[in-house]
């Protein structure tokens, strides 16, 4: 059962902000969406292995070597705010 | 007949006997995308002046007796989720508005070292969120075939580019569908390679165990060309397969006599009546050619809707967490913490769809729903795995209409969330298992174009588009697109 509360906590976790009714519209379609999800608990799998991927996956290796990187200006371009070769951010630590 | 109505190899070939100049082939299709796009909006930017430098580039080797490669001069479209170095790529987000990559994906690496032109970069849903182009930032795209209807999504603006010959290519990204269904909305073909076959840098992620780009064209051959071009292994995407290179059109016109297909029935059964009719005349006329067609039963595909909308937003919520306003893309210039900062930048620059699918992913990586929900969608793609697996020992392909559905109307099912999701019930199964999947158009009903999805095993797009390329031949989908160029 998803309630306001559910959507209150979760948009904490993702940093997002709501309105009183988003909040509302947002529980209903989530609770829509997972009371069809909960048709999953109809299928048998307790022995059955979880698969993060479709195919096999494995680590990939290679040497640890500097490669030079020129286009820090054009990275930096895209910055809303930056300075000195860094991004600038508002306050983080508080006073 | 008009340059428009070419294939893609057409063009190719044209250009290469000095017919047609590359040039004479990209100014044609930018009149007809100049003239469609204020009705339409398949594209968000149209790059005349990069694509005539392309086309010039192109006619100039040919002018001097250089030999021409594959698919070389010939245009093409791309999503506006696929990075081109110094060219706005927004996802269609607002989140992104004013971003330029500072350099191109490898697909873009490949299509720019053969010289195809490009024309543009087309709309989507934000993010490759949805099946309608309609959770778009900046505007709806509208189906060529009737503009009251969706193009389908999320590549909307790449399926309406070769469906209303803006461009003869184009290149999407397929999610859970989000090739195949635009490309049968459409009527055109559509096609997802197997998970790996083409690298994925520079596409900008939204479920990264399921992402994969591919090509629309008007024809399978030109799809089975265009993937020649794009796929391959990469050392940037550590996800790309590190397989022997092959060529794609080289098995297109083996014989397909005594060709076992299998219909599941978990997707065949959920048709209604007067849809299923017009799929019950295509099979009819493809087993006329010695086609075995079996009903079977994939009994997991019953829960592949529930588990990708489990495991594509839990993917997506971890993806969509570097959109911060720090290092790209908009920022609330108000705020006086890091936090707020962060908090009203994603707040105003998502759209509701992509919130809602960070809201999911968030709720089923939690602890307490995790196992209840992430985990256990894992656990049934294992078994959607190993359905396919057991029935490519005994079929070749698995065979379903693409939709359950033609094209809806504009507006019909963006209310519901749940209802636009069912749109996708035939295709995500396939991403779910990293399958290579087509859609090919079979028929019109209502106007509309309805289109088959084709499903082979893993790495076996040689086969795949082999049989494509002899059912496209059978079921001769031939429509006078005059009336497009002429709108």
């Amino acid at each position: 059962m998803i309630t306001k509360e559910t959507i209150r906590n979760l948009a904490i976790l993702s940093r997002l902000e709501f309105t009183e009714d988003e909040l509302a519209k947002y529980t209903q379609s989530m609770d829509d969406i997972f009371n069809y999800a909960n048709l999953l608990k109809n299928i048998e799998t307790s022995h059955v292995a979880p698969s993060s991927h479709a195919i096999p996956i494995q680590n990939v290796f290679r040497e640890d070597f500097v490669i030079p990187y020129e286009n820090i200006d054009k990275i930096l371009s895209n910055a809303p705010e930056a300075e000195a070769h860094s991004f600038v951010v508002p306050q983080i630590l508080a006073d | 007949m008009s340059i428009l109505n070419l294939s893609a190899l057409n063009l190719s070939k044209k250009i290469k006997n000095k017919e047609l100049s590359s040039t004479e082939i990209t100014k044609a299709f930018l009149a007809q995308t100049h003239k469609t796009n204020a009705e339409l909006n398949s594209f968000l930017i149209i790059t005349e002046k990069e694509a005539l430098a392309t086309a010039a580039k192109v006619d100039a080797k040919v002018a001097a007796g250089q030999t021409l490669e594959g698919l070389e001069g010939v245009p093409i479209a791309i999503k506006d989720n696929i990075c081109i170095q110094d060219l706005p790529c927004t996802c269609s987000s607002r989140i992104l508005e004013g971003f330029k990559p500072p350099y191109n994906a490898t697909v873009i690496e490949k299509i720019k070292a053969l010289n195809m032109p490009i024309i543009g970069k087309t709309n989507m849903d934000e993010f490759a969120m949805g099946s309608s182009t309609e959770t778009s930032a900046f505007g709806i795209t509208r189906n060529p075939w009737n503009t009251n209807c969706v193009p389908g999504g999320s590549s909307g603006g790449s399926a309406v580019a070769v469906s209303s010959l803006q461009a003869p290519l184009s290149l999407g990204s397929d999610t859970g569908g989000s090739i195949r269904q635009p490309a049968s909305f459409c009527g055109v073909v559509g096609l997802k390679p197997t998970y790996g076959r083409v690298s994925r840098y520079g596409l900008i992620a939204f479920a990264s165990s399921l992402d994969q780009i591919g090509p629309f064209s008007q024809t399978v051959e030109d799809s089975a060309h265009l993937l020649n071009v794009i796929c391959g292994h990469d050392k940037k995407d550590s996800t790309s397969q590190n397989i022997a290179a092959e060529d794609f059109t080289a098995n297109l016109q083996n014989p397909i006599n005594g060709l076992k297909v299998g219909i599941p029935e978990e997707l065949y059964n959920t048709l209604s009546g007067d849809i299923k009719e017009e799929y019950e005349k295509v099979i009819k006329k493809l087993s006329g050619e010695g086609v075995i067609f079996e009903t079977i039963k994939l009994p997991s595909l019953d829960y592949a809707l529930a588990t990708y909308y489990i495991i594509a937003p839990a993917e997506a919520s971890s993806n969509l967490s570097r959109y911060d306003g720090v290092r790209f893309g908009h920022r609330n210039k108000e705020a006086k913490s890091l936090i707020e900062m962060m908090t009203k930048s994603r707040s105003e620059g998502f759209g509701a769809e992509v919130k809602r699918r960070i809201l999911i992913g968030s709720y089923v990586l939690s602890s307490g729903y995790y196992d209840a929900y992430y985990k256990k969608a894992q656990q049934v793609r294992t078994l959607i795995k190993e359905d396919f697996n057991k029935a490519f020992s005994t079929y070749d392909v698995i065979f379903s209409p693409t939709t359950p559905t033609p094209a809806f109307k504009i507006g019909e099912k963006s209310s519901n969330p749940l209802e636009m999701y069912l749109s996708d019930i035939m295709t995500i199964p396939v991403n779910m298992a990293g399958l290579p999947g087509i859609s090919i158009p079979s028929s019109i009903y209502n106007g509309l174009p309805l289109g088959i999805q084709l499903v082979s095993n893993v790495l076996t797009e040689s086969k795949l588009l082999n049989i494509a390329n002899i059912f496209e031949k059978v079921i001769n989908f031939n429509v006078n697109k005059n009336a497009f160029i002429n709108t």
